[in-house]
């Protein structure tokens, strides 16, 4: 990340086409252009629509000619009420949970998990970076943790914790930390040598050297791996809800397998990928906001 | 002629203990070697620095003189020798000395003022009253219209001048520039060179640079230091009397220049080729 060599002045992206072309005939000018605007200003959205809307369609005519059962591959026109009507459901009575409710319980554990999982990546990797001893002790040991698969640890997680959230924190936790605190200790080490000088000549104390320059500086790389750990959150809760901790999105599909209700499994389906995407898209923006300085560049 | 020469050779006597060194020596090395590992950096360098002096630091690429200004700053400790500034032993980076790099650096999350606040702030300055210093500060070299803006708002010249102001603002007694114009264009090079020297006048701070750009070594310099690589040693100091400004037509500093082009040719071609290289090369 050394800013330094970037310029910022770079003109608007849409400037320099334009006035290269040559002025076409007044009337025609203004329709393509505007045209133009419109696709680049909703181009993707817009694209991302259609492809849906094909593919659902081809989805529902297929259902309708008989190429693959509707009970195996619910056609929209039966997923799509299905959803609305409220009966994404499990269990009954006081035990009845809806899908609102499972899409909550998920998303709560992925949330405690991704911020206790931040909070100790950046805690050990600051132990790891102050201490040179740890370094050798500790890192070693994380590296071989990272790799492993999340859903490992479920057995454990159900044995030390039990079923339920902490379980299901637990195995998030244990998914994303390792490769979380490698990253994080790669984004400081790649701190430009020249800012800790400035900043320690400048009479930066230790404290106030990782407040004011590692963190901002590593910032960047810790929000993309905040994002890239998502994911990786994402699936490992999934996975857990469905091997064993008998709650939240996952265990809704699970539960739709073992009722052979696949409208159900559908609704799950639709439900991750949505949540997946918004939760992405707000990640995105956190990081513009959080790490300003890195667009202006 | 204007112009002094020391041979190495007849280098100033070493002092005979470290707590005895020269008052009116800004920094001293004494006999310092600095090793990295199995890469000797320099060795067996010795330097006075005389306070509120202009010495300019000139070599071959790795001879050490980035090392050297990391000793003089107190982030390296010397192998061996010692490292003092105003008599007293280097142990740690001091109040006192400011560090300017190549690349700015500053830093791109803060606003100008900000960074310019930021040794300000270090020094225990309440964060109202540092940013109003630094807009003073910043207003003095018309720049007070970026001073909310992040430096990523500036041109290449106005970081590299934000840069100087904040290393100016803690009013250093040291300050240590490694090759700070070299990322410039030649225009803002001599722009920047006019307002070192202004400001360096102002605050009677001693300066130690270190260029690649002969031009600008004569431009500047009260003394000369030349090194050889590798490992770094001082091969000749030279004290430019010509007052200032100068102009790059003064006969006596072109001469000097023209002698010291030739040693700088040769030294790096020492330092890019061996010596059957260097052999083939004569005899063809
Ligand atoms: N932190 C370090 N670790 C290991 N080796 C180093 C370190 N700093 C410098 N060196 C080595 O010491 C030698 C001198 O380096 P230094 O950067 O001081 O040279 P320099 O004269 O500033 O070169 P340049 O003109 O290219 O900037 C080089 O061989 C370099 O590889
Ligand atoms: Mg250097």
């Amino acid at each position: 990340m050394t800013a330094q060599a970037a310029t910022t002045h770079a003109p608007p992206a849409d400037a320099a086409p334009e006035a290269a072309t040559p002025p076409p005939p007044r009337r025609a000018a203004a329709a393509p252009s505007l045209s133009r605007r419109l696709v680049r200003r909703f181009g993707t959205p817009l694209s991302f629509v259609f492809a849906w809307a094909v593919l659902l369609g081809l989805w529902e005519l297929g259902a309708a000619a008989g190429w693959f059962s509707d009970r195996i591959l619910p056609p929209p026109s039966q997923t799509i009420p299905f959803l609305l009507a409220g009966e994404a459901t499990v269990g009954f009575g006081t035990q009845r949970t809806g899908l609102l409710e499972a899409i909550g319980v998920t998303l709560v554990r992925i949330s405690v998990g991704l911020v206790l999982g931040l909070v100790a990546a950046i805690g050990v990797a600051f132990l790891i970076l102050q201490v040179k001893l740890l370094r050798a002790l500790v890192l070693p040991i994380v590296q071989s943790i990272a790799p492993i698969s999340p859903v490992a640890w479920v057995p454990f997680a159900i044995a030390i914790v039990g079923i339920g959230d902490p379980a299901a924190i637990f195995v998030v936790f244990m998914a994303i930390f390792g490769s979380m605190c490698c990253a994080a200790v790669a984004a400081f080490d790649s701190v430009p040598q020249e800012y800790r000088k400035v900043a320690r000549s400048l009479g930066a104390g230790t404290a106030e050297m990782w407040r004011t320059v590692l963190l901002p500086a590593a910032a960047p790389s810790l929000m993309t791996m905040v994002r890239m750990s998502f994911f990786a959150a994402w699936m490992a809760v999934l996975a857990g809800e469905m091997a064993g901790i008998n709650s939240g999105l996952g265990y809704l599909i699970i539960m739709g397998q073992q009722m052979y209700n696949m409208k159900l499994v559908m609704v799950g389906i639709i439900a991750i990928g949505v949540v997946g995407f918004a939760l992405d898209r707000l990640l995105l923006l956190a990081q513009r906001r959080i790490v300003w300085w890195e667009d202006a560049q | 002629m204007n112009v002094r020469l020391t041979a190495p050779g007849e280098a100033p006597a070493m002092p005979a203990a470290r707590t005895v060194a020269t008052s009116n020596a800004a920094v001293e090395f004494g006999r310092v070697t600095k090793s990295f590992g199995d890469v000797t950096a320099i060795e067996d360098v010795s330097l006075r620095v005389p306070a509120g002096e202009f010495t300019v630091l000139i070599g071959p690429s790795g001879c050490g003189k980035s090392t050297l200004l990391s000793l003089a700053a107190g982030l390296e400790a010397p192998t061996e020798g010692f490292v003092t500034a105003h008599g007293r032993e280097v142990t740690g980076p001091s109040r006192d000395t400011a560090l300017i790099f190549q690349q700015h650096n500053l830093f791109p999350w803060m606003t100008t003022e900000a960074n310019v606040a930021y040794g300000l702030r270090s020094r225990g300055m309440a964060r109202r009253e540092a940013l109003a210093r630094a807009r003073e500060l910043l207003a003095k070299v018309g720049l007070s219209d970026f001073a909310k803006k992040p430096p990523t708002a500036l041109s290449g010249g106005m970081r590299q001048r934000v840069a100087l102001v904040r290393a100016f603002a803690t009013e250093p007694t040291l300050l240590l520039m490694d090759e700070p114009f070299g990322a410039l264009d030649h225009q803002t090079r001599k722009i920047m060179q006019a307002y070192l020297l202004s400001t360096w006048r102002d605050s009677g701070a001693t300066v130690v640079m270190v260029t690649h750009d002969l031009d600008e070594a004569l431009m500047l310099a009260d003394r000369l230091v030349l090194f050889t690589g590798q490992p770094g040693r001082i091969a000749e100091t030279l004290d430019i009397a010509a007052p200032r400004p100068r102009s790059r037509d003064d006969p006596g500093l072109r001469e000097i220049g023209t002698r010291l082009e030739r040693h700088l040719a040769a030294a790096a071609e020492a330092a890019e080729f061996t010596e059957a290289e260097r052999a083939r090369l004569a005899s063809r």
